[in-house]
């Protein structure tokens, strides 16, 4: 069963808009949970995205994809 | 070229990101290294370079000043002269002018005037450049203003690999060392996102990159185009054009400043026969002319044609964008110079 990577909750504020930077693990990587995997931004404060889980990582939302808080960035599917 | 370090370990990395592994590395090793700048503890820098330091290191190594870069590079120059090991974060080249007195006179100079009893271990990590209308006093880059001063060693990476490698040999050298990055390649997002080509895979380890040594990140048989930090991708994007134009640019990155890769310069252009510079500093007694006299000092006859500068008119840097991008040395001007050097000497 795969695991959805959304954005950190508690960054957001009023803002209803972020966007995907860049992406540190490559489509199809494995990942360990608590790694810094992605870099966002809101407003203009740059946030660093965790993996959830260790496992696979398939990247659902490209650089420069606009998102909100429950858009799913990726899945991790566990080794 | 740009991305093949031999060393892929999987992690793609913002310039950013590269340079504060580094720092973070470092400071783990040595307990009398500090960072000290604005903004660097409680919001992790202007430009994110020290995002997550304060947490690990504390504030009493990673310090918030007030807005006063003659108080702090100050305190941090004699810090240094005291065996400490200071990183200074200016966000912004253009607030250095106030401190001139510290880093030309006491951080470039006590280790030669002390004959050698006295070192100066300091890092000063530095953002610059334009393009996004920040107007004159945001946006400069003055290269040659700082290396114009013997003993001051400065580098300006232009990808993530190279950003880590050089902030390694800066902070691991016992004197004075500027480490500078145009803004447009932090890979922060408000400054535009992060361009593919300066993000680059970068290994877990520790390693450094000499001082005064260049990067061929194209060959070329034509002309040699000579960039650092942000022109060099200006140069990779025209050299991708002018090979479908049929002509063959080899695209050379200087990385440092001072020590210059003189040897480097002269052994491209003496294969291509024509050169052009690109730089983001102003034209007149820059580092353009710095290395057209490399070629003029050594054998100007392995020119086919005269040497072209590409660099910011001797203006200040306009608010205005349609005015900014006129003097930015941006593609265009990179083709039309290497296109000019194409019709040989008009005699």
């Amino acid at each position: 069963m795969s695991i959805d990577v959304v954005a950190p909750q508690d960054v957001w504020g009023d803002s209803l808009e972020g966007v995907v930077l860049t992406w540190i693990y490559k489509n199809g990587a494995h990942v360990t949970a608590g790694q810094v995997i992605a870099e966002m931004m809101v407003e203009k404060a740059q946030i660093e995205v965790l993996a959830p889980a260790s496992g696979r990582l398939t990247i659902l939302a490209q650089p420069e994809t606009v998102i909100d808080r429950s858009y799913v960035l990726a899945r991790i599917e566990p080794a | 070229m740009a991305h093949d370090h031999g060393n892929d370990t999987g992690r793609t990395f913002t310039m950013a990101r590269a340079g504060r592994e580094a720092v973070i590395s470092e400071m783990r090793k040595h307990p009398n290294m500090f960072l000290i700048g604005e903004d660097i503890a409680k919001l992790g820098g202007v430009f994110g370079t020290a995002i997550g330091m304060a947490a690990e290191f504390g504030t009493a190594r990673v310090i918030d000043t007030p807005i006063s870069e003659t108080g702090f590079i100050g305190i941090a120059t004699g810090a240094a002269m005291a065996g400490m090991r200071p990183v200074i974060e200016i966000a912004f080249v253009d607030f250095i002018g106030v401190c001139f007195n510290a880093i030309f006179n006491f951080a470039a100079k006590t280790h030669y005037m002390s004959g050698g009893q006295f070192k100066t271990p300091m890092t000063f990590m530095i953002g610059y450049g334009g393009g996004y209308c920040d107007a004159a006093q945001h946006s400069q880059t003055l290269f040659a203003t700082l290396g114009h001063v013997p003993g001051i060693k400065i580098v300006t990476p232009a990808d993530a690999y190279d950003a880590k490698g050089l902030m390694h040999s800066c902070l691991q050298d016992d004197n004075v060392t500027i480490w500078m990055v145009h803004k447009r390649l932090w890979g922060l997002g408000w400054l535009g996102f992060p361009l593919p080509a300066a993000l680059s895979e970068v290994p877990e380890h520790d390693y450094t990159i000499p001082f005064g040594q260049s990067r061929i990140w194209r060959e070329g048989k034509d002309v040699t185009i000579v960039g650092l930090g942000l022109t060099v991708h200006n140069a990779l994007t025209a050299a991708d054009q002018l090979a479908a134009e049929g002509i063959s640019a080899e695209v050379l990155d200087l990385r440092s400043v001072v020590p210059m890769d003189r040897d480097g310069v002269f052994r491209s252009v003496a294969k291509t026969g024509r050169l052009v510079v690109a730089d983001e500093d102003y034209m007149s007694f820059g580092v353009t002319a710095e290395v057209l006299a490399v070629v003029a000092e050594r054998d100007p006859s392995v020119l086919k044609a005269p040497a072209v500068r590409v660099a910011y008119p001797d203006v200040p840097v306009p608010f205005s964008r349609p005015m900014e991008e006129f003097c930015l040395p941006n593609v265009e001007r990179i083709l039309t110079a290497v296109r000019a050097t194409m019709q040989g000497f008009k005699r």
